[in-house]
């Protein structure tokens, strides 16, 4: 009975301790909330007014610690959004307050964040002499704080850095798309690495690489990739026909119409095959784009479709030309591709008007159930009216 | 051996098993409440915001197209869409579908959002109930409405997963409202991400309201299952098992702060009408699967995370009201064991206290208390925020 007596007292003290902990958490807590946003109200206001070109000074200079971390939090926030003079401006006042001591110093912080946040507004701040703290910081066993330097390092286009952060990424397990988002910041500057990369290295680098070469639409890259178009790795030669693509290297048709073409490949490959082929916006594609229509995956047609609607005038006389051989699946994909980007209707027109061709696709796609516009001709008084009545009245649609 | 003392004997052995249950119930609570504190700590201190301003200018970012079902939502259904028409995403599309309405949600989308009905071609991915019908705006070129026959909220968003053409898809309630970043911050998880069970790739449930997938695993395993009471749970299990028995890497992720808003039950019968739903949805989930469970095949979801479903989500229910009933049993029969009774309830008092203290000494980062006192602030009653997760 002691024994329960002396662990219901403990109990007992504990809520009160509980009570008091909670108590004194939440006031502490707004005390400090006050405090910050008194001061960050006063700052951001100072910080947008001479950013304005409203005010000549700059905010007034923080003077203690907390100050300074308050200061360089919204300098950090603002830095992204300035450009030019008034860029330079503030990255003299960053300097001028201290902040970058204040940053080289919290970069050896005990806590993590702290750290972190050090190494985000040095780059954010553009500051060039941090460039060595900051490599040297690569190697720290902090994930997360090599993570934050390497975005830093991009921020300052430390170009020889890349292998650098690469690698110490690599060795610390940075997720691709962390690293793909580094690559992207360096922009052009990256291509000489990444061209490289492309063409020696492990299959995830390679596909990493031709993706981010595609993104900084390096044309110079083009016959690198046009060499990927050839890779062992089917991922990778999908990566490099959507990277010419964007590219626009329009030598590369032929090399993308092959890997279109080529049965041996994955459906994904003939998808961004396809779709490559739309953004080149070579009419030469538009036979085989047309053929491709009839493929069983829907994902190919899809992009087949799209392609062929956005080639405008070449996509509809490949289509029209090959329709004999289209299955129904096919015609529908086209001309429900071309309705929902709203150029079905000129076409009923042009094949009511007596467009013979046109008749025939509009036809094949009535009887594949595209109605919905000729639906609409059929309600309107204009003189396609009796062709599209004529097409409905074949009973296909008449369910709807 | 007189009655009395096999009572007695009896009545000892419940104590004891009852004092075991709630220990290991606690231990567990506790594990996966520390590990997941440790993951969402180390989530906020990866995650960058200027890394997400550029995720949000980069064609890098994949196309995600939202999909919702609407059934006679026709008062909030404009502003629900207004609001997942503005989000902070590069390139993304809405596609919803009207799962068969009676009252004018159909009406009121084609007079807000300037609908025409068009033949856009819907892959045949899923089987749904009929499809009367698509529509595409003419002022939101991003939005596609699917008009279909009633056949549940399951059938509904099977529908508008047919019409996604992206890699990924964010299933969402269509009452729900996102935070504007909402969605750039989950899909980032895609890109680079990981907490709690999703740290040991254990997560189990992904949100109704708000959860990103990619597109092809939900139509390989064949969608939300329209006949199940818990379909968001009911599809986690099955991309888990499908990935699981193709011997496939993969990833189940909760992302702490993309926040979405979502409509929360203000009277009582209605919170225990859900609470019901949701508990006959686990049932119905755990029988479906019950040979994953304790199967070492399925690794750590068969042997952790639905072993620790059945005996303390599926079972603590029952056991805390036959508790009761035992407890009010035992007052009236007077053989209450007034010491075991102070001892447990002691335990659970300082079981509280320790928790409120680590609440206490817990550091959070400045970026995570700022996105606690968004939420809270927030004077919208009758709703609740809900973060996201995500399978890869």
């Amino acid at each position: 009975m002691a024994l329960i007596l002396v662990i219901l007292i403990v109990a007992g003290a504990a809520v009160a301790v509980t009570v008091l902990l909670a108590v004194g958490q939440r006031t502490w807590g707004e005390i400090t909330a006050r405090r910050l946003a008194a001061y960050q109200g006063q700052v951001q206001e100072q910080l947008t007014g001479f950013v304005a070109g409203v005010r000549d000074d700059p905010p007034s200079r923080p003077r203690t610690r907390f100050q300074q971390r308050v200061m360089r939090q919204d300098l950090v926030a603002i830095a992204p959004n300035v450009k030019g003079e008034a860029a330079r401006q503030l990255a003299e006042a960053f300097a001028d307050y201290g902040l970058v001591e204040l940053a080289r110093r919290d970069l050896d912080s005990r806590d993590s964040l702290t750290r972190i946040r050090a190494a985000e507004a040095l780059g954010a701040m553009r500051v060039e002499e941090a460039v060595p703290w900051l490599r040297e910081r690569l190697h720290h066993p902090d994930a997360s704080l090599q993570l934050a330097c390497a975005r830093a390092l991009a921020d300052l286009r430390a170009i020889d850095a890349l292998p650098e952060i690469t690698g110490a990424l690599a060795a610390s397990g940075a997720e691709s798309g962390e690293v793909a988002e580094i690559l992207l910041t360096f922009g052009p500057l990256a291509v000489p690495f990444l061209r490289v990369r492309a063409a020696d290295s492990p299959a995830a680098e390679r596909r990493l690489a031709v993706a981010a070469l595609g993104e900084i639409r390096a044309l110079d890259a083009a016959p690198d990739l046009r060499a990927r178009l050839a890779d062992p790795d089917p991922e990778v030669v999908a990566g490099a026909a959507r990277a010419l693509g964007q590219v626009g290297d329009t030598t590369a048709v032929g090399p993308v119409l092959e890997a279109l073409q080529d049965p041996e490949r994955p459906w994904f490959v003939h998808v961004a095959a396809a779709g490559a082929l739309g953004e080149l916006d070579d009419p030469v594609a538009a036979p085989a784009l047309a053929a491709a229509l009839g493929e069983d995956e829907w994902d190919v047609r899809n992009a087949a479709a799209r392609s062929l609607a956005a080639m405008g005038e070449a996509g509809l006389d490949a289509v029209a030309a090959g329709l004999d051989d289209l299955p129904e699946a096919g015609v529908a994909h086209y001309s429900g591709t071309l309705d929902v980007d709203d150029r079905l209707r000129p076409v009923i027109e042009r094949a009511a008007a007596g467009d013979e061709r046109l008749e025939r696709l509009v036809r094949r796609a009535a009887a594949a159930n595209v109605t919905a516009r000729l639906e609409e001709l059929a309600a309107t008084r204009t003189r396609e009216r009796a062709f599209a009545l004529e097409l409905l009245g074949d009973g296909h649609g008449a369910a709807r | 051996m007189t009655l009395a003392t096999w009572w007695a004997g009896a009545l000892h052995v419940f104590n004891t098993a009852v004092l075991a249950y709630f220990c290991l119930i606690t231990v567990s609570y506790l594990a996966v409440t520390s590990m997941s504190a440790l993951q969402v700590r180390g989530y906020f201190r990866r995650r960058s915001r200027a890394a997400l301003r550029r995720t949000l200018r980069s064609r890098m970012s994949p196309p995600v197209t939202i999909c919702a079902s609407a059934y006679n939502e026709a008062e909030t259904i404009v502003d629900s869409m207004r609001a997942m028409l503005t989000l902070q995403y590069p390139n993304y599309e809405v596609a919803l579908c009207n799962d068969g309405s009676t009252d004018d949600t159909l009406e009121r989308l084609i007079a807000a959002f300037a609908l025409r009905r068009v033949d856009q071609p819907i892959r045949p991915g899923i089987p749904t109930k009929h499809v009367r019908g698509v529509y595409r705006s003419r002022t939101d070129t991003s939005l596609v409405v699917i008009d279909k026959e009633n056949g549940g909220r399951s059938d509904g968003l099977n529908a508008a997963i047919n019409a996604a053409a992206t890699p990924l898809i964010c299933c969402v309630d269509a009452d729900s409202i996102l935070e504007p970043d909402g969605l750039l911050s989950a899909v980032r998880a895609f890109l680079a991400a990981r907490t709690g069970w999703s740290a040991i790739n254990g997560l189990l449930i992904i949100s109704g309201a708000f959860g990103v997938f990619r597109r092809t695993r939900v139509i390989e395993v064949g969608g939300f299952a329209p006949d199940s009471i818990g379909e968001d749970f009911e599809l986690c299990m099955r991309l888990h098992r499908r990935a699981r028995e193709d011997r496939r890497p993969y990833r189940m992720e909760f992302i702490p702060d993309p926040v979405c808003w979502t409509e929360v039950p203000e009277r009582l019968t209605q919170l225990g009408g859900q609470r019901n739903r949701w508990h006959r949805g686990l049932i119905d989930t755990l029988w479906r699967h019950r040979r994953m469970i304790a199967n070492p095949r399925y690794g750590v979801v068969g042997l952790l995370a639905l072993p620790f479903f059945v005996l303390f989500e599926f079972l603590g229910a029952f056991i805390e009201t036959f508790g009761y009933v035992s407890l009010a049993v035992s007052l009236a029969l007077g053989v209450v064991n007034v010491p075991f009774a102070l001892l447990f309830m002691a335990i659970a008092i300082l079981w509280a206290c320790c928790c409120r203290w680590r609440r206490c000494c817990w550091r959070t980062s400045p970026s995570a208390a700022t996105g606690a006192s968004a939420s809270s602030s927030s004077s919208c009653s009758s709703a609740s925020p809900r973060t996201s997760a995500t399978a890869r």
